[in-house]
């Protein structure tokens, strides 16, 4: 038997795991608990009955019954409606990708969507454009989603009594609103009568009724044949666009009058050049209007930054391919922040591994941050430290670089320096700033990066330029794009929220038009901007939901979705790309830029195709060649404006002065108690996606909480309150306290409290409803990122639910017990060694298994594989950074269920694919993280299909692990008997009843799953049947390598996964497997997967090992 | 005393003992024969919205099946004409025909004509016309002579067994490539004789005319195919 190697670390799933020994005993208890979801043992019922005994009953009853229902219907008729002129090149029931792109915070990525018979159905990326490469990320993944929202905000509403079309203008409005809320008030009468049965609650609705109609004078007037009408209690009633453009007009045309005195616009940061010439034109146009940025997802710091340097407009942005050092300063590059998706697929790209000699050319990753990201994951070595230390920690590592190594910064910079100062530091961070301003010296020039984070205020990232200019690398790997390459250009120091909450309280603004922002959610909670913006005479609201402004103010303007929308983008890089609508304006509604085009010249709608179009025809006139229709479309199919003329006057970095300037302007760290910090979601990303039933139900990549967030305290700090996880906290930051159930995550820094952005909204859906707390309540916008605060142990707790307390793959644990005689060791699931482990020995990931293979012998005969092409997967766990991207992708390829957060405690979540996580390390405050990204293995000698009594789970020729729904009578055996726990089964109807516009996102290239069915990873049976019928119709026999992506492997914007024909030795799949660090899971119960994973390489810092 | 029974009961296990296997056996060709597609599918013949005769424009007029249902040879649909390409000929023959009112109507208002779909397979099941025709499947191989229906009606049950019989041995059903749409290719099929059997036992008629030019042809010897038919077996061959 092979001895386990001496590099294999011991594994946790979480500290509860760490702490119990648990006993593989009666099913349900000990260790077997955690295979197993609650429930999945004998269940006694109140009345005695045990559960399978009541299924037995209940069964042989529903079968008696079945013989009595026995009836003969033939199938439905069916209708087949086809065009009366089908346009060119439109095959029925073929998809069709269309390019165009989508803003992610400050990302942008370049996207082709998926369009079915005219309905957009998934979201891929370009693999021309830049910033995407093929690849997506989850949000991108998820906004599909979001565009068939049945509760998406569909006409526009108000608290102004206004007339309907279909009223008369001009006739008595006294006796029409008289006579409407006597029969309003009627009405309400009988309803509460028959409701209630009581008189007196019938009547006093009815004089409240008409004591709100009274005061209110707010009516609607819906039809004139019914007269049906209602009075909204909340004081906004439903509209009709007539009304709300005349409306705005009006408003509009006033603000005119006056060049926008007391007139103000609040947009979101956009990086659409049409946009922002529209802004400019607004801001000339109405030189006394005031616009104002309010958006969560705003890059500010290194907006900021980089304006300063080389003037607005100006960007900052990293290329990872040929850097060998990376320090991420409290930054999330691989995760939420800007580029996240270029980045993730550069640092991956430098961490891959054929044979242990490229293991000198490995790229190291530092992490400093206060809470586990996955950037924090996937570094070489991290430290836990305060986020607002972090500031310090550069500006050490800056003079360390400085004055020990000796590097000297350009010329420009040098006003920089005189604005450092040598900080004082705990010994850890000293040493580990040693160490890493060691390693980041020795990289060479240009061949080290820092990348400091977005919630570090300005003076961390003037302190990483200065890093960055020492280093070599300003101008080589950290791109400086200057204003002139660039047509968005922000400004934004001048327009923060802050200054709005200014204006609002100064009592200078006098109405506000909130054009795709939800300041009342998203501002920073000691602004109350709520009560501000009550202040205003008018607040306009326009936005994809009626969100939490829209529901305060006087008119809700309900915009169109991206996808629904022309547009432009450019993205950081200074790709350019133009945005063309996937499907008409589902609700007939304005985009933002249409309702800005129609506030510049009001009464005139205006066509988002004429704008962007006529923006670009005016930018390109002075260049040779002009936008004629081919240029346009040229455009429009590649996804990216090609030849666009810019400004050629050479990059400016003239701004180094005023970037010293802010370098030493940095707040005081929180030294000393307790520092609270916040982050964007990794879920709902600030809050655009607290709608979306896809993200609510994903696991935080760290946490694995679903439906919710938490507040993220470290073991060290929960034993110091006595707090477990789900314990109410009471978090308090100067006079605001919110109360948040706590969630313990190993790798948080000592007396750090982190909350997560995005959360906690209430009425803008049902999947938002009820899920999360809102931190934006406890931001003080003088610091708000970081802060200082205070927190205690309140009374009670909540059900938090995290997705990683069962499915193990090693139920018996870490410690090993003995079982039937015999003693089961651990089981390497995750394997793992360092570049010197990997020197020494290359098989390393071999090593771990209980029995050796040549003692593995079947019982079972081999299924019969005679296909030709045989399909199979690698999952390079060197370059995975645990991002949940291919989850999300699966999701929306194989129209995968949400349940929610009662069936998920339940352990009964859908997703196809699970990224398992694990801790390791013997430092609960600071350990290392892994992700493994586990599916349906498709084993060939596959447990499942020896225990389904009903053949539904079978082998194809192909090496598949077939799922026939229609076969399947839900026994579930084969999941009880899935060592991988991959298998899901649907309890419910979930596919029932969807409302009819959220179908429309549905892939109709697969199965909808019916109740009691088994469902799991297919590996995109559908993307091989066609590759095959492609082939096929090609006149080849052979699909080529390459032609199957998977949906997972698509999204994936690491590119972990590898997918194809191992029966073919030359594709790329079989390369991957022929690597020494391939093995499969679990091979000692000789299940032959197909897929197999990569083992991990690190690269330490001999410096730094034995910290 | 006398016997409660009279003397013939004593038959009655012998009568349940010949009768009832033969119940039995019965029952199972009742449901085997009047549960089937064959007999419950096979002869569906709806009633379409405009009484298009196939009977005339393929039959007697000759046009070629790919004319109207052009994406067949790329695409899972044979797609149902648009109302243009009535219009292509019937902007000029046929203008006041009351019968092409509801397609000038589509052709004018850009709504549908409602066509009642005849081939209709399980939402599970999912078939791609363009490998079949790739790999010389004759259109009439499925749906019939086609071009001798006036009415269009399912020739064929269209049930998993009857798809997998094929599947399993293409052979008599394939066909030269350019021969694929010829509704008069010499097809072997009329020799699946348990179809017919079925169809005569169900009462339909076989509309099936074979013009008794039994063709013999070898695939694997032609030269236009650049692969043989390898149709899939396995579930996920047309279940994802």
């Amino acid at each position: 038997m092979t001895k386990p190697n001496d590099t294999l670390k011991q594994y946790w799933r979480s500290l509860n795991d760490r702490k119990s020994k648990p006993k593989l005993a009666v099913l349900g208890q000990g260790g077997a608990a955690q295979e197993f979801p609650p429930g999945a043992d004998e269940l006694v019922i109140s009345s005695g009955t045990s559960r399978r005994k009541f299924l037995g009953i209940l069964g042989a009853s529903t079968a008696l019954a079945g013989l009595e229902g026995c009836g003969y219907v033939r199938k439905p008729r069916e209708n087949i409606m086809p065009f009366d002129k089908r346009p060119e090149d439109l095959v029925p029931g073929d998809p069709i990708m269309y390019a165009t792109a989508l803003q992610i915070g400050g990302t942008v990525l370049g996207v082709l969507v998926e369009n079915q018979d005219g309905r957009p159905t998934k979201i891929e990326g370009n693999p021309n454009h830049i910033s995407s490469g093929g690849a997506t990320d989850v949000w991108a993944q998820a906004t599909i989603l979001d565009l068939y929202d049945p509760e998406r905000s569909r006409a526009p509403r108000s608290t102004v009594s206004v007339m309907s079309a279909d009223a008369v203008e001009g006739e008595d409005e006294a006796a029409l609103k008289g006579l409407l809320s006597a029969e309003t008030c009627a009405a309400t009468y009988d309803r509460v009568l028959s409701d209630t049965n009581s008189v007196d609650a019938a009547l006093k609705a009815r004089t409240a009724c008409e004591a709100r109609v009274q005061e209110s004078g707010r009516y609607e007037f819906t039809s004139p044949q019914s007269a049906t009408l209602w009075v909204d209690a909340e004081g906004q009633i439903d509209s009709d666009w007539g009304s709300a453009y005349k409306a705005l007009d009006e408003l509009s045309k006033s603000a005119a009058k006056t060049s926008g005195e007391g007139f103000g616009l609040v947009v979101p940061h956009s990086m659409s050049p049409t946009f922002t010439a529209k802004l400019r034109e607004f801001t000339a146009r109405m030189p006394k209007a005031r616009t104002y940025v309010c958006d969560p997802t705003t890059p500010v710091s290194s907006l900021l930054t980089a304006e300063a340097l080389a003037g607005g407009g100006a960007r900052v942005s990293y290329h990872l391919s040929r850097v060998r050092r990376i320090l991420a300063l409290d930054s999330d590059f691989l995760g939420t922040e800007t580029d996240h998706v270029r980045l993730s697929r550069e640092f991956s790209m430098t961490r891959r591994l054929s044979s242990p000699d490229e293991g000198g050319n490995m790229s190291r990753l530092y992490a400093v941050e206060p809470t586990m990201s996955i950037t924090g994951g996937s570094a070489d070595h991290r430290l836990p430290m305060r986020g607002s230390q972090v500031a310090d920690f550069a500006a050490l590592v800056a003079v360390l670089l400085m004055n020990e190594f000796k590097l000297k910064p350009s010329a420009a910079a040098v006003p920089m320096v005189k604005a450092l100062k040598a900080p004082k530091m705990t010994p850890e961070a000293e040493r580990f700033a040693a160490a890493v301003a060691k390693d980041l010296s020795a990289a060479g020039k240009s061949r080290a990066v820092v990348i400091p984070g977005e919630r570090q205020d300005p003076a961390t990232h003037a302190i990483a330029f200065l890093l960055n200019d020492l280093l070599g690398s300003l101008g080589q790997s950290v791109g400086t794009l200057p204003a002139s390459l660039h047509y968005t250009t922000t400004n934004y120091a001048a327009r923060t929220v802050n200054s709005l909450a200014t204006d609002l309280q100064g009592g200078t603004l006098k109405h506000l038009v909130c054009l795709g922002t939800n300041p009342v959610y998203e501002a920073p909670g000691s602004l109350k901007m709520g009560e501000a913006l009550d202040k205003l005479e008018t607040l306009v609201h326009a936005g994809y939901r009626n969100d939490e402004t829209g529901q305060r103010a006087n008119w809700h303007i309900p915009l169109s979705h991206a996808l629904e929308a022309w547009g432009d983008l450019e993205s950081n890089e200074g790709v350019v790309s133009i945005c063309q609508p996937q499907i008409e304006p589902m609700f007939d509604t304005p985009s933002a830029l249409e309702l800005l085009a129609r506030i510049l010249e009001p009464g005139k709608a205006a066509n988002g195709m004429t704008l962007v179009r006529g923006h670009w025809e005016s930018m390109v006139a002075s260049t040779r060649r002009p936008l004629t229709e081919k240029v346009w479309r040229r455009w429009l199919h590649d996804g990216i404006a090609t030849g666009v003329p810019r400004d050629g006057r050479p990059a400016s970095r003239s701004g180094y002065g005023v970037v010293a300037k802010i370098a030493s302007v940095r707040a005081a760290p929180v030294d000393k108690g307790i520092e609270v910090g916040f982050n964007l979601d990794y879920s709902t990303y600030g809050g655009r996606f607290a709608n979306n039933g896809w993200m609510q139900e994903l696991p935080d990549p760290t946490s694995k909480l679903v439906w919710d967030n938490a507040a993220i305290i470290g073991p060290q700090l929960a034993s110091s309150l006595g707090a477990s996880d789900g314990d109410m906290l009471t978090v308090k930051v100067g006079d605001s306290a919110i109360m948040v159930p706590c969630w313990i995550v190993p790798g948080q820094a000592r007396n750090t409290v982190s909350l997560s952005l995005g959360q906690g909204r209430r009425g803008i859906g049902t999947v938002a409803d009820g899920a999360g707390f809102d931190a934006y309540q406890l931001i003080d916008a003088k610091s708000p990122a970081f802060a200082a605060g205070e927190v205690s142990l309140g009374a009670g707790s909540k059900q938090l639910v995290s997705t990683q307390d069962w499915g193990s793959l090693d139920p018996d644990g870490p410690d090993g017990n003995a079982v039937l005689g015999v003693n089961y060791k651990e089981r390497t699931i995750y394997r793992e060694t360092d570049v010197e482990g990997f020197k020494k020995d290359p098989n390393f990931a071999q090593k771990g298994d209980l029995m050796p293979k040549t003692r593995l012998e079947s019982l079972w005969d081999h299924p019969n594989l005679e296909s030709r092409q045989q399909w199979g997967m690698s999952i390079d766990l060197n370059a995975c950074t645990g991002c949940n991207t291919c989850t999300i992708a699966c999701q929306a390829e194989n129209n995968i269920p949400v349940v929610g957060k009662e069936m998920c405690a339940n352990g009964r979540e859908m997703h196809w694919i699970r990224l398992d996580r694990y801790y390791t390390g013997s430092d609960e405050n600071n350990p290392e993280v892994v992700f493994q990204p586990v599916g349906c293995q498709h084993c060939e000698a596959a447990p499942c299909e020896t225990v389904c009594p009903v053949a539904a789970t079978v082998h194809s020729p192909d090496g598949m692990n077939d799922m026939v729904y229609n076969r399947c009578i839900g026994t579930r055996y084969c999941a009880n008997n899935c060592p991988y726990k991959v298998r899901r089964f649907n309890y419910f109807n979930f596919n029932l009843d969807i409302d009819p516009i959220a179908q429309m996102q549905k892939n109709p290239d697969v199965t909808i799953r019916f109740r009691g069915v088994m469902e799991k990873c297919s590996y995109c049976v559908q993307r091989i049947s066609q590759a095959r019928i492609d082939a096929h119709v090609a006149g080849t026999d052979e699909i080529k390598d390459g032609a199957v992506v998977t949906a997972c492997q698509q999204a994936c914007p690491a590119s972990a996964i590898t997918f194809g024909d191992i029966a073919n030795p030359e594709s790329a799949v079989s390369k991957q497997k022929q690597l020494s660090r391939s093995y499969t899971l679990l091979a000692d119960l000789n299940t032959l997967p197909r897929t197999s994973y990569l083992g991990r390489v690190r690269n330490p810092n001999p410096d730094l090992k034995d910290a | 005393m006398p016997a409660i029974f009279p003397r013939w009961t004593n038959k009655i296990p012998l009568a349940l003992g010949v009768l009832g296997p033969l119940a039995g056996v019965g029952l199972v060709l009742f449901v085997w024969v009047y549960f089937s597609p064959s007999f419950t599918d096979v002869g569906y013949r709806p009633e379409q919205p405009v009484p298009f005769s196939h009977k005339l424009h393929a039959g007697e007029m000759g046009l070629d099946c790919r004319y109207c249902h052009n994406t067949v040879e790329r695409a899972a649909h044979a797609a149902i004409p648009p109302a243009a390409t009535c219009m292509n000929c019937h902007s000029q023959v046929k203008t006041d025909s009351p019968k092409l009112a509801p397609v000038r109507r589509s052709y004018n208002t850009g709504e549908s004509v409602p066509w009642v779909r005849v081939h209709q397979l399980p939402d599970f099941a999912y078939f791609d016309h363009s490998p079949h025709i790739a790999a010389g499947v004759g259109c009439a191989s499925c749906h019939g002579r086609i071009d001798t229906m006036t009415v269009v009606a399912m020739d064929q049950p269209l049930s998993m067994g009857w798809c997998l019989d094929c599947h399993r041995n293409p052979e008599p059903h394939l066909r030269p490539l350019d021969q694929v749409t010829n509704m008069s290719w010499g097809d072997s099929e009329t020799e699946d004789s348990m179809i017919d059997a079925l169809r005569k036992l169900a009462g339909t008629s076989a509309p099936a005319e074979t013009n008794g030019e039994q063709q013999t042809y070898n695939y694997r010897e032609d030269p236009e195919r650049t692969r043989l038919p390898e149709p899939p077996v396995a579930c996920s061959g047309c279940h994802r």
